[in-house]
């Protein structure tokens, strides 16, 4: 664990080499903001509630992980530098580990600079806002961040280009975002339907968000984020 | 022969498969056990504390027939969840029950007898809409519990979908098959009568409100927990009601005041609901009202105002309300000790008046749910047109006003100083000890003892409901009223000024109206925590309505425009920093 909190360490204060973390922490604070104050307009709608933010964010997800992560192996290819890094006595677990942590570190960062978000909630509120399904909502938004992260490594894992890692990774979290959506499970044939209901980030997502933490939805994210990473070390093993 | 890099492949793609096993098997597993942590305030998706006692308290077993058509559930991806649901809801409620509680479900989707047990019992087949491979179907299906207990009549609970409100007509239905005595809750009426002042309030032969008619939503909500009847107020309130909401004030003669009155000092409690104005329907303008009994509230301890209350926390469009500031009450302007409004977050009050609250001695006044700052009164001229309606421009003219109010303690007859009005009758229930002291005279032997008892709150033995239409027969022993009651045991009188809120519009569109009136009757009546169940809601607060069009524009750009700028700029910041400090190191070397 020791050795993959080294790489995440050094994977995250890489970010903040280049102008790259702060273009793209601008970018997904200000479409947050922009899409909760504006689409529809926070005030008309009268209710003091953090629903549309969490509403938005398998969406905003979907650009915002795969440009994170498109760089981490496929960069490392590209340069060359992968053959070095496999090289160190550190393992692939946990290396795999480490750039896994880094990615998610800094989607933890964007999720904790949304905190003005809940404040002007609870400010405009005529009473009380129940915090729990708003820290259901920041949980679920962390777990469905790290299931993202995972699939959006495992796919810069598979080419060298960062353009296909990105294409590969929006592919990947689109799959398992639109199979929880209620037309398109319906297509299905019944009991295929809910069994890709039941797969999907965003019915899972759904859940938490209410303020309720299932066994069953945390066991489903970690599942995801077991198999993602596995995956991940096989692909990078496979070369 | 396989090359290298064919096996890899191959060994890849068995890892693949394994891995996706794994994953289907696992959730597969957690499927059946699992367990849950509810973060909401109000535990919204836990069996509520309420149910549980409900159902420990449980002394004779409930049988739950549950009647749904699971298999054409499962076949629709938008309604496969309910079977689940209900499982999941009903085992709960099992284990609750300890031994108590039986649950057997049937699907009468294709079996005839099922199908007739069904509609026997009271459930019917219904049609819901869902989605075929290509387009929409209509189905028909089975959704209800039948509850048997004992040898009483079974309760049926049509279930909603989504079920969210089931854990309140499952607990609503159980409450009813076991208490032993039904809860009748009281509604004044006024004889119809003829004439023009008939005519401006509304169609003749009715009530102002009327239970068959504006009340009638709050009538079939209440009457799934209580009995609700009307009381005529031209004699006795009858024994058998446990609270009395009098929210016909307009004509309450000096015989109704009267009775009124001598039910208030038996110990009956007293909803009142009353604002000081009235809607004229032929002209639609709102006045003044010039008959409330004015004289009486005051003795007992508040006035209803002359005004029209509005507020800046108000209804907004698409509230099914009138647009013209109609009060929105809060729960952070809601008395926080009181048990009568806890768990309730807003209600609305339409076309109300102030309340104010004067206690005589021996009476305590809780004032339980106030306007914010930002209302004001009209007083004289009332003006609810909403196209040139606005807030007035003084700020002396906005205050915090009192909506509703509990008075609580003995209470004064109001005819204990005055003479009693003409042709009132009472059958003798029985002077109390005060009224003999109150009037020199001592008891006889064994007299004491029945008044004693009656003073710890017995209740003499309840003659049957009489139907409040049909004139009753003279009572044995009644008489020219031989003793009034002066004094009343403690009891309570709540006041609302405003008797509008609870008309049926209103209530389809704000169901938070109804959450709060049944509240105040349930906990004034039963004093259980059902309506806790009830008040459960998910919805969030309302926005603040003071907030200026400046406010909210800075919120909005403020909230989206702050934090990224701020991380754009300290971004920049230390990469500048950073290439500063490279620039240092490489000019050193």
């Amino acid at each position: 664990m020791s050795r993959a909190l080294v790489i995440a360490g050094k994977e995250f204060r890489t970010f903040f080499k280049t102008p790259v973390a702060p273009i793209v922490l601008f970018a997904f604070l200000l479409f947050a903001g922009l899409l909760f104050f504006f689409v529809p307009d926070y005030f008309t709608q009268g209710q003091a509630s953090m629903r549309g933010f969490f509403a938005y964010l398998p969406w905003l997800y979907l650009i915002f992980v795969p440009a994170i992560a498109m760089k981490m192996w496929a960069e490392e290819r590209k340069v060359g530098t992968i053959e070095t890094l496999l090289t160190l006595p550190l393992g692939e677990g946990a290396i795999v580990l480490g750039k896994f942590l880094a990615a998610f570190g800094l989607l933890a960062a964007a999720l904790l600079l949304t905190f003005p978000v809940p404040l002007i909630v609870a400010f405009t509120a005529a009473s009380a806002v129940d915090p729990g399904p708003i820290a259901g909502g920041y949980l679920g938004a962390l777990l469905l961040g790290a299931a993202y992260v995972a699939m959006c490594l495992f796919a810069s894992a598979l080419t060298r280009s960062q353009i296909v890692a990105f294409i590969i990774g929006v592919g990947l979290c689109f799959f398992f975002v639109v199979i929880g959506v209620e037309p398109v499970a319906n297509v299905f044939p019944q009991g295929l339907g809910e069994l890709l209901k039941g797969l999907s980030l965003v019915h899972r997502f759904a859940n938490i968000q209410r303020g309720v933490i299932d066994t069953r939805d945390l066991l489903y994210y970690l599942s995801m984020l077991t198999v993602f990473l596995l995956l991940n070390v096989a692909a990078v093993k496979r070369r | 022969m396989t090359t290298a890099p064919q096996r890899r492949r191959r060994s890849f793609a068995l890892c693949v498969l394994l891995v996706a096993a794994n994953l289907v098997l696992l959730n597969w597993i957690a499927l059946g056990r699992f367990t849950r942590v509810d973060l909401t305030r109000d535990r919204l998706f836990t069996l509520h504390g309420a149910t549980r006692e409900l159902l420990a308290g449980l002394d004779d077993l409930v049988t739950m027939r549950v009647f749904m058509s699971e298999k054409k559930f499962r076949e629709q991806a938008a309604y496969a969840s309910i079977p689940r649901e209900i499982h999941d809801l009903l085992d709960e409620y099992a284990a609750r029950a300890r031994g108590k509680l039986l649950v057997e479900y049937l699907d009468p989707s294709d079996d005839s007898e099922r199908r007739l047990e069904a509609s026997t019992a009271g459930l019917h087949e219904r049609t819901l809409q869902g989605f075929g491979a290509e387009s929409l179907v209509v189905f028909t299906c089975y959704l209800g519990i039948v509850l048997s207990y004992g040898g009483k009549p079974d309760q049926v609970v049509e279930i909603s979908y989504p079920p969210e409100t089931l854990e309140y007509a499952l607990d609503l239905a159980i409450a009813r098959l076991t208490q032993r005595e039904m809860i009748t809750i009281g509604f004044n009426s006024i004889r119809p009568r003829a004439g023009a002042a008939a005519r401006a309030y509304g169609a003749e032969g009715f009530d102002e409100h009327d239970l068959e008619g504006d009340y009638q939503t709050v009538k079939q909500n209440l009457a799934r927990q209580f009995e609700v009847e009307r009381v005529v107020l031209d004699r006795e309130v009858p024994a058998h009601i446990d609270l009395l909401v009098v929210h016909n004030v307009q004509h309450l003669n000096d015989q109704a005041q009267f009775y009124l009155d001598q039910y208030l000092m038996h110990g009956g409690k007293l909803v009142v609901l009353a604002e000081g104005i009235e809607r004229n329907r032929q002209l639609s303008v709102l006045a003044a009202r010039p008959a409330l009994p004015d004289a009486l509230f005051a003795r007992y301890g508040f006035t209803i105002k002359r005004n029209l209350v509005l507020d800046q926390q108000c209804a907004p469009s698409g509230q099914g309300l009138p647009l013209y500031f109609i009060p929105e009450l809060i729960e952070s302007h809601f008395d926080p000790e009181s048990a009568l409004m806890s768990g309730l977050k807003s209600f609305y009050l339409v076309e109300a008046s102030a309340i104010e609250l004067n206690p005589p001695g021996g009476v305590d006044a809780l004032v339980l749910a106030r306007t914010t700052p930002g209302a004001w009164a009209q007083e004289g001229f009332f003006d609810t047109d909403a196209r040139t309606l606005k807030p007035p421009a003084r700020l002396d003219e906005y205050r915090q006003l009192d909506m509703v109010g509990l008075l609580y303690g003995e209470f004064t007859s109001f005819y204990s100083d005055r003479a009693l009005p003409e042709g009132v009758t009472t059958s003798d229930r029985g002077p109390t000890r005060a009224d003999f002291e109150r009037q020199g005279l001592s008891l006889e032997e064994g007299e004491g003892e029945e008044v004693a008892e009656e003073e710890q709150g017995e209740e003499p033995a309840q003659a049957p409901p009489e139907d409040p239409e049909e004139p009753e027969a003279e009572p044995p022993g009644a008489a020219s009223v031989p003793f009034i009651r002066e004094k009343s045991p403690p009891t309570t009188i709540v006041v609302i000024g405003n008797s509008r809120f609870l008309c049926n519009d209103f209530l389809r569109s704000v169901p938070a109206n109804l959450q709060f009136f049944w509240t105040l009757v349930d906990r004034l009546t039963v004093g259980s925590r059902l309506s806790e169940v009830r008040n459960r809601s998910a919805a969030p607060p309302s926005i603040r309505a003071d907030l200026s069009p400046a406010d909210k524009r800075l919120v909005k750009y403020g909230g989206m425009l702050g934090m990224p700028l701020v991380v754009l700029v300290l971004g920049m910041l230390l990469l500048v920093l950073r290439r500063a400090r490279n620039v240092t190191v490489q000019v050193e070397r």
